[in-house]
């Protein structure tokens, strides 16, 4: 019968924090990624703000949702959130890297900051051109 | 202009923060086998059996009489009732920083029972959708007919069709856990489908058809499949391996994981475990001809101490890179929650999360601490 110890649970926590330092390590500082509405929508607005409470189709919280490609298209073209070729002055963008508080555009998404590489990934689409609008 | 933001962001924050926590898994193998051992549903949450609300009695500091609303209201013999009210205040950061509270659940559950046939209702308010609000401000977010071999028994065979969760992962309370919001069962994913389950103390095995909610703008807009197994190999442990298929109009993903629970009754432990490797594939279209394939990995350890009769610590550690080819993807959190079981009916919580990217490198951190009152009907 396996039995308690210790030292159990603390070689436990050492092998997760090790694993878990190892797979953040993981990766190529490269990044590829099609600079598509499609992809762009699939892989970062769908998972980071097409959540059941804020830009879903369930939710639309100020009319957005980006839960879908075809959501996606029209939320951006409806209300011009993105100028092509123009990420800076696209509001897409702008709340993406907004420092929040007074004057600001409030910063997005709201409940879990989005990593730095996904935020650039919607820089380099707009700055394209934004391919799929 | 600030005032506005600020409560706009409050909303959204604990709109996302907030959620439909029923169940707790952290019961399993430390109360009983199954979570039928507590529950009515195959898949656990929501109305509890005569034995779980024998848990709910001892897991509690003041005992009180369990039954919905103290025994006081009489229901027949073939309708069992009950309901959650949940909510919550405290401080969050993402990184914007906002004080606030929150209704997070109002619900009434009904199941009627005819031999082995049982109807089983949720009802309850639901946020309303932008422009729809008078036709979306009400939902029953579960409801399903249910065939089950043993009559009021908690094994053999179970089918449903209608709307649920379908069956997949650890089933966490705790929503905003990346294995459930990243891992195939996000908050409100509810939706029409057809479940076979057969659970048994020693191993249970569930299969679930779904497909897109015809009826309402949905949250989630997949047909798909999917199959959790899990094998208690002692009365301490068990392991378990899950499936799922989903299809949308933009793209496919398959997710393949395993779990794993280990009671450690000498420590009041239990430890739960689950990674799933998910692979997306974007459709291609004439403006993407590429499409696009990332790679993900997500998991949860979870540490549930029972540190007395009444309070429970969580410790979880979660990880989730949405592309695991590109460096800086992945995000970390620290979770720890305290619950306090003041009565039967009455739970406190403390719950409190650290999140990180790319270990610090990838983006801001984030956090909330958040105390939950929770009223069990």
């Amino acid at each position: 019968m396996l039995r308690y110890r210790p030292r159990m649970h603390r070689l436990a926590v050492a092998v997760a924090a090790l694993g878990l330092s190892g797979l953040a390590a993981c990766g190529s500082e490269e990044d590829n990624r099609p600079r598509t509405l499609e992809y762009v929508t699939a892989a970062v607005l769908q998972p980071s703000c097409g959540n059941a409470q804020c830009h879903s189709s369930f939710r639309r919280v100020d009319d957005y949702a980006f839960d879908t490609v075809e959501e996606s298209k029209d939320s951006i073209t409806t209300y011009q959130l993105v100028v092509p070729t123009d990420p800076e002055s696209s509001l897409l963008y702008q709340v993406l890297i907004s420092p929040g508080g007074e004057n600001n555009v409030p910063r997005m998404p709201y409940d879990q900051p989005i990593p730095d590489r996904d935020i650039e990934l919607i820089y380099h689409w707009i700055q394209d051109g934004a391919d799929g609008l | 202009m600030r005032a506005s933001l600020i409560a706009l962001a409050a909303l959204f924050v604990i709109a996302a923060a907030s959620g439909r926590a029923a169940a707790y898994p952290q019961f399993q193998l430390t109360q009983d086998q199954t979570c039928t051992g507590c529950h009515l549903s195959p898949a656990g949450g929501n109305l509890l059996n005569e034995n779980g609300l024998a848990v709910a009695e001892s897991m509690s500091q003041l005992g009180t009489a369990p039954e919905f609303f103290y025994g006081k209201v009489p229901t027949p013999g073939w309708l069992t009732l009950g309901g959650d009210l949940r909510g919550a205040a405290g401080f969050i950061s993402t990184p914007e920083k906002v004080l606030a509270s929150f209704p997070m659940q109002i619900e009434l559950y009904a199941a009627a029972t005819y031999e082995s046939f049982s109807l089983h209702v949720n009802f309850g308010p639901r946020p309303s959708q932008f422009g729809n609000r008078a036709a979306t401000s009400v939902w029953a977010r579960e409801h399903y007919l249910m065939w089950q071999q043993e009559a009021g028994g908690s094994s053999g065979v179970y089918v449903r069709a209608g709307r649920f969760m379908p069956v997949f992962g650890l089933r966490l309370a705790e929503h905003p856990v990346y294995v459930r919001r990243f891992g195939g069962t996000p908050l409100y994913a509810e939706t029409y489908g057809a479940h076979v389950a057969y659970v048994d103390p020693k191993f249970e095995i569930h299969a679930t058809g779904f497909i897109e909610d015809p009826l309402i703008s949905p949250v989630a807009h997949d047909n798909g499949a999917a199959l959790y197994a899990e094998l208690r190999v002692s009365p301490t442990a068990a392991v378990g391996g899950e499936f799922m298929f989903t299809d949308s109009e933009d793209d496919k993903k398959i997710r393949a994981g395993a779990i794993g629970k280990l009671a450690i009754p000498a420590a009041n432990l239990l430890l739960q475990t689950e990674i799933q490797f998910v692979n997306q594939v974007i459709d291609t279209t004439p403006t993407n001809p590429v499409g696009g394939a990332p790679v993900q990995l997500v998991g949860y350890l979870l540490g549930s101490l029972t540190l007395n009769d009444f309070l429970l610590l969580d410790i979880g550690v979660g990880h989730y890179d949405s592309n695991v080819r590109i460096k800086e993807m992945d995000r970390d959190s620290v979770d720890v929650n305290l619950h306090y079981f003041l009565t039967s009916h009455v739970e406190l919580s403390l719950t409190n999360r650290f999140e990180m990217i790319g270990l610090g490198k990838g983006g801001p951190s984030s956090g909330y601490s958040l105390v939950q009152l929770h009223y069990r009907l």
